[in-house]
């Protein structure tokens, strides 16, 4: 019997596994909001416990080893300690609060789902205004103590898929844009390329500090290590190709060098959006697996995708689009969309199944059964001939 | 058409048999083109000074610059910091130009309110747009985000636009589309205006389901939209 850390470690090596594997909650970026959890786990007849809420910002539920295990979920997360959030106040119709890059957030007290971005902490394109910035502190003990003996009894107490997730804040790129605000950071890059240039640097020897500390703890018990940079709109890159190659790419590059020195796991990167023209350098750089495989974006067919990249990049993703079908559609609409995926995404493994993204609130829990339904049926590898 | 829109602006400036004039326009074109805050704001107000017609700075600088911005966009040479960029400088020009557009009475292509949707804090592709069709020759108000219907309403009241333009990132707040033009119909407004939407999960099949006019998947696609939009509208509108 094949068990979930096999299951995945196929897929990842592109051997059809006995199914496809299934993650929800293994990062997040593969999870379920608050406001579908409560409504599924009551529509699966489990008990109506405490929700713990894991990420404010992305409204995100820890979720319960009795969900996990019901739903069959292959993969567990592992990741640092969340030290304690500022507190939320009431500013006018928002609720506010400063997060510990010194960038302040915000959400609508009526109607409003996230926390967004109001305020970024660097405000001029300048090395003094850099220099002044209050870095998080990844030597922080309280993030690291008790990792590894976490770590061990995931490793050798369970046979879940172990997903690492270290890093603080965003990407090489999207972590500009949180410190200096998406507009002003986007244009920076064309006004300002010296700031740039320095600015990314102190991100990537920050994301490269924080990874020692994660993987000298763990990196011989994780199967997955996640990175997260959005690179794309619904259109299409967010900024040029040359510019990415330019600022990004070999920036990325020795971060991705750095963990894979330290760790056995596969490098999974999270882009939204229609990244396609990016995946080949992606692939150079030695990203194993790409996330989420936003399947309503352009050029984002995963049926092209499996075609032209299926030999080196293992879907993370993409099994329901989730900007249509998954929260509009009937049930057995959904079912047809995760049939289609699958088909499309599962032949000679390198597929992990999740929908686009975290599954939101307006997802009725009937489609989310569908969706979980239609992987148990169209899941199932077929013997081969 | 850009090298149309360029031929036009050199033969507009001919006509005056000025080389000067003609070299200003050329340099705001490019300067907006390339994001030049600096020089475009210099150029503008030399335009001003050499007694250009403010309409002839505006079409055949401003705006024809816009329309290439526009265009390198969907070709795909231009991104979003591109964009951005010639939007900003195209921004300044205007701030610069705007009172004599005023005295010349001279007249926009039309009037744009826009904003993103109640529980919606999401504005870049909003922003893009109003930057867009302010270069277009559109006059824009901006309401920001977490619009709600109330507050749309009140504003098309209070402003009597052409257009009514809403942004949304989320299917969590798309609704917020399809309420805010029910509160148009119920305050008696929705024949009054143009309703346009888009953000990452519109479609055109959505927009026509909610009953808005029109839909655009990008600032580009939204000028031409707005534009014709505008020419839909009864003649003694325009």
């Amino acid at each position: 019997m094949t068990t979930s850390r096999e299951r995945v470690r196929q897929t990842l090596q592109h051997r059809e596994p006995d199914r496809v594997p299934f993650d929800l909650g293994g990062s997040i970026v593969t999870s379920i909001t608050i406001g579908a959890y409560k409504p599924l786990r009551q529509r699966l007849g489990l008990p109506d416990i405490p929700v713990r809420v894991l990420d404010r910002m992305l409204g995100l539920p820890g979720l319960g080893e009795d969900f996990l295990q019901r739903l069959q979920v292959d993969t567990r997360p592992l990741t640092p300690n969340p030290l304690g959030e500022a507190d939320i106040v009431v500013e006018g119709d928002y609720y506010v609060f400063t997060d510990e890059w010194g960038a302040r957030l915000r959400s609508p007290r009526e109607g409003g789902w996230y926390y967004d971005l109001c305020e970024s902490p660097i405000q001029e394109p300048t090395r003094e205004a850099l220099a002044r910035n209050r870095w998080p502190d990844p030597a922080e003990p309280m993030r690291w103590s008790g990792l590894r003996q976490r770590a061990q009894e995931l490793h050798d107490h369970t046979d879940h898929a172990i997903v690492g997730s270290c890093f603080l804040g965003s990407g090489i790129l999207e972590q500009t844009a949180w410190l200096r605000g998406m507009e002003e950071s986007l244009m920076d890059l064309v006004e300002h390329p010296a700031f740039v240039e320095a600015l990314m640097e102190e991100i990537t020897e920050f994301h490269i500090e924080t990874a020692r500390y994660f993987l000298d703890a763990v990196g011989d018990c994780l199967d997955v290590l996640v990175y997260c940079d959005d690179l794309a709109t619904q259109q299409g890159p967010m900024i040029s190709p040359g510019l990415f190659r330019t600022l990004i790419k070999p920036r990325a590059a020795r971060l991705i060098e750095y963990v894979k020195r330290r760790t056995s796991a596969k490098l999974f990167w999270h882009t939204c959006g229609a990244v396609r023209p990016l995946i080949p350098d992606l692939i150079e750089i030695g990203v194993d697996i790409l996330n989420p495989v936003q399947v309503s974006a352009v050029g984002m067919d995963p049926v092209e995708l499996k075609r032209e990249f299926g030999k080196d990049l293992t879907f993370w993703g993409g099994g329901c689009d989730t900007q249509w079908v998954l929260p509009y559609a009937t049930p057995g609409q959904v079912r047809d969309e995760v049939r289609r995926r699958i088909e499309a995404l599962a032949p000679g493994g390198g597929f992990v199944f999740n929908p686009v993204h975290n599954i939101q609130a307006d997802v009725p829990p009937q489609n989310i059964i569908a969706m979980w339904e239609a992987l148990q049926e169209y899941g199932v590898s077929k013997p081969k001939h | 058409m850009d090298l149309e829109m360029t031929s036009h602006s050199q033969q507009a400036a001919s006509q005056k048999g000025n080389n000067m004039e003609n070299q200003t326009l050329h340099e705001i074109f490019n300067g907006i083109l390339e994001g030049k805050r600096a020089i475009i704001k210099e150029k503008v107000k030399e335009a001003i000074d050499l007694g250009m017609a403010p309409e002839v700075i505006l079409n055949d600088g401003m705006i024809a610059a816009m329309t290439q911005v526009g265009q390198r966009f969907e070709r795909g040479e231009f991104y979003i910091p591109e964009m951005l960029i010639a939007a900003r400088a195209m921004q300044d020009g205007l701030t610069i130009l705007k009172p004599c557009l005023g005295q010349a009475r001279v007249q926009f292509t039309g009037k744009v309110i826009a904003g993103t949707v109640h529980g919606d804090l999401h504005d870049i592709g909003k922003n893009l747009v109003c930057m867009m069709l302010e270069g277009a020759g559109f006059e824009i108000q901006d309401l920001g985000t977490n619009i709600s219907p109330q507050k749309f309403v009140e504003a098309a009241r209070a402003s009597s636009p052409d257009i009514v333009a809403m942004s949304a990132l989320l299917t969590t707040t798309m609704p917020g589309m399809k309420a805010t033009i029910v509160a148009l119909t119920e305050a008696g407004l929705r024949s009054k205006v143009k309703v346009m939407v888009g953000g990452a999960p519109l479609t055109e099949g959505y927009a026509q389901q909610i009953g808005a006019d029109g839909y655009a998947p990008d600032a580009s696609r939204a000028v031409a939209l707005a534009k014709s939009l505008i020419a839909r509208q009864p003649s003694h509108l325009l």
